[in-house]
């Protein structure tokens, strides 16, 4: 599952209709999803964030170490308005706490660093991005997931020569539309990251063990997941017709475990 | 490759951060205020980050030197060791690091000139006393010399302290430096040895066996004193074949009166780092060997263990003299 955080339903609106995007009736928060995908609009500022995010996780069965995206706009002193920035580091403004999401080969965007400020204004400091949420989104969804699988793209939206005034509905939509391609590859990369992650604690064996029929206590089941977690490393091939004759978890373990000694390591 | 490059606040304006950007001038440069806000971080994974991890520079602040644990020795009774990294650029899957660190980001200390002071400050210390420093505990020593010039830096500190002795622990061949300069008396390049099957499954983007080899007689015949290092010792099927082979094609190889000192040590892991590294690499054999608890460190089992080491002690004593050997283990 990717998560994907927008401040505006105008950011949103292009990431809804090119991802089919359907709303989530069930929800509080202007939720929008589809099999691979969720999508919330928090709203402006870091407390609204905050909440927003926190209601997205909870409110998708806390599904943990999943990809997680921040798209909106942004302000930069010299970029072109329309311009992507891929974000390096986001300092909060109020509490100078620094967030550094991941480098991932293959993500669309020009590298830039931002602060997230409390207050908007005209002022654009040398070489630094500008937005309102990105801290709050960093320092909540590190909670969830791991760090490597979160990314902040932003579309830069107002410059000393393109005020703030300037922006309107449209416009956003506008320029994340245009930068689509981009913000694509981005989720393509985390989605890569996120399977590869999710197969490395797959283990088929877990199938072949009828949890109906054989009760194992809790130390049991720890046990249970040690011992699969060692035959699918050495390679061991377990079919569920040599289970058959055991008659409780006790004696599945006891099978398992001489399974797992009878095989020596070969490198 | 590196793609990304931390560069602390503090060091920015150093001359060695300057130098070494230059260098890298395609590279992603982002600031930071401390290398701890990127390396300590929870919420990583190292497995994920080994595939391209970022090189944060930084400056240490204090410990440039500690005391060696009690097995890490090569003759001596004052042992030390300085790491001015964190983190390795190869990926060997028994490595203590994947366990210890958050991160698989590499951090590099620029202010070698500290770790220097330090060194000779003990060195004064101990005036009456061979004292033994150790580099390569928490990174290869060698292998990133291209980019951090360390080596380059710290020999000459060596070079005007002859009662003090360096190892410069490595799998690397990155010696040309060393081949380059005059050979110090008293600084030994012990290379990490491993069968050629447990190189290719375990030693991952290390230099093969044969290139290790090269690069050891290289330095043995420019006059640098060579040290091997048979640790971790790795059990698998045809361990017996395989260590011996190893060993006759290592010893083969060099000169054995000259070589400094030989240590071995079989496979042991701090508990909480061995459940971490399990953690990361589920799949992994090495894990589903035939481990034991014994006093807060996954080891092989005892009997399996004595005899391995038992095993390839007496074929490494088939080459070297007694004097030259040092066991880790009791």
């Amino acid at each position: 599952m990717i998560y994907i955080a927008c401040a505006l339903h105008c950011e949103a609106k292009p990431l809804i209709e090119f991802y089919k995007l359907k709303l989530d009736r069930t929800a509080v928060y202007p939720i929008f999803s589809n099999e691979f995908m969720s999508l919330v609009v928090t709203g402006m500022g870091k407390l609204v964030t905050a909440a927003a995010i926190s209601y997205l996780y909870a409110h998708s069965k806390e599904v943990k170490n999943a990809a997680w995206l921040n798209i909106g706009i942004a302000g930069h002193a010299s970029h072109e308005v329309g311009t992507l920035l891929n974000i390096a580091k986001i300092t909060d403004s109020n509490t100078g706490q620094n967030f550094y999401p991941a480098r991932l080969y293959g993500v669309k965007g020009i590298s830039s660093i931002l602060t997230t400020v409390e207050q908007y204004n005209s002022f654009y400091p040398d070489g630094m991005t500008l937005d309102m949420e990105a801290a709050a989104f960093m320092s909540v969804v590190q909670k969830f997931t791991l760090l490597d699988m979160v990314q902040i793209l932003k579309v830069v939206s107002d410059n000393q020569s393109h005020s703030t005034e300037e922006i309107n509905k449209s416009f956003v939509s506008d320029i994340i539309q245009k930068n689509l391609d981009g913000i694509d590859e981005t989720i393509q990369v985390l989605s890569s990251r996120q399977t590869e992650f999710a197969k490395i604690n797959q283990y088929d064996l877990f199938d072949t063990i009828d949890f109906d029929r054989w009760h194992f206590s809790q130390y049991q089941q720890k046990e249970l997941e040690k011992l699969l977690k060692k035959i699918n490393a050495l390679g061991i091939s377990i079919s569920a017709e040599s289970l058959e004759p055991c008659k409780d978890g006790k004696s599945v373990l006891a099978y398992l475990q001489q399974r797992a000694g009878e095989k020596t390591i070969e490198f | 490759m590196i793609n990304t490059i931390y560069v602390e606040n503090d060091v920015a304006s150093h001359p060695r951060v300057i130098e070494l950007l230059k260098r890298f001038s395609d590279q992603e440069i982002i600031p930071c205020q401390h290398y701890a806000e990127l390396f300590n971080r929870k919420a990583q994974n190292f497995r994920l980050q080994k595939q391209n991890p970022s090189l944060i520079l930084s400056a240490k602040q204090k410990h440039f030197v500690l005391p060696a644990p009690a097995a890490y020795s090569i003759g001596g009774n004052r042992n030390y060791y300085f790491s001015h990294m964190m983190n390795c650029v190869y990926d060997c899957r028994y490595c203590f690091l994947q366990g210890m660190y958050q991160s698989a980001n590499y951090v590099l200390f620029v202010n070698y000139e500290d770790f220097s002071d330090e060194i000779q400050r003990i060195v004064a210390e101990h005036k009456d006393e061979t004292c033994y420093f150790f580099s390569g505990y928490d990174c290869d020593s060698l292998a990133l010399e291209p980019v951090t010039q360390f080596v380059e830096s710290i020999l000459p500190v060596f070079e005007a302290t002859p009662q003090a002795v360096l190892e410069l622990r490595t799998k690397s061949t990155q010696i040309r430096n060393l081949l380059a300069r005059e050979p110090l008396s008293n600084c030994v390049v012990a290379f990490s040895m491993s069968p050629d099957n447990i190189v290719q499954a375990l030693e991952v983007k290390t230099p093969g066996l044969e290139k290790r080899l090269q690069a050891m007689q290289k330095l043995q015949d420019r006059g640098w004193s060579i040290g091997l290092r048979f640790d971790p010792i790795i059990y698998h099927r045809q361990f017996e074949e395989n260590y011996r082979q190893l060993f006759s094609n290592v010893f083969s190889a060099l000169n054995t009166e000259a070589i400094h000192s030989v240590s071995l040590g079989g496979f042991r892991m701090p508990v909480a780092f061995y459940q971490k590294m399990l953690s990361l690499y589920p799949d992994e054999k090495l894990f589903a060997s035939p481990l034991e608890e014994r006093d807060g460190m996954m080891e092989y089992k005892k009997n399996m263990e004595m005899e391995m080491l038992g095993f390839c002690e007496a074929e490494i004593l088939k080459y070297i003299d007694q004097s030259q050997f040092f066991p880790c283990y009791e």
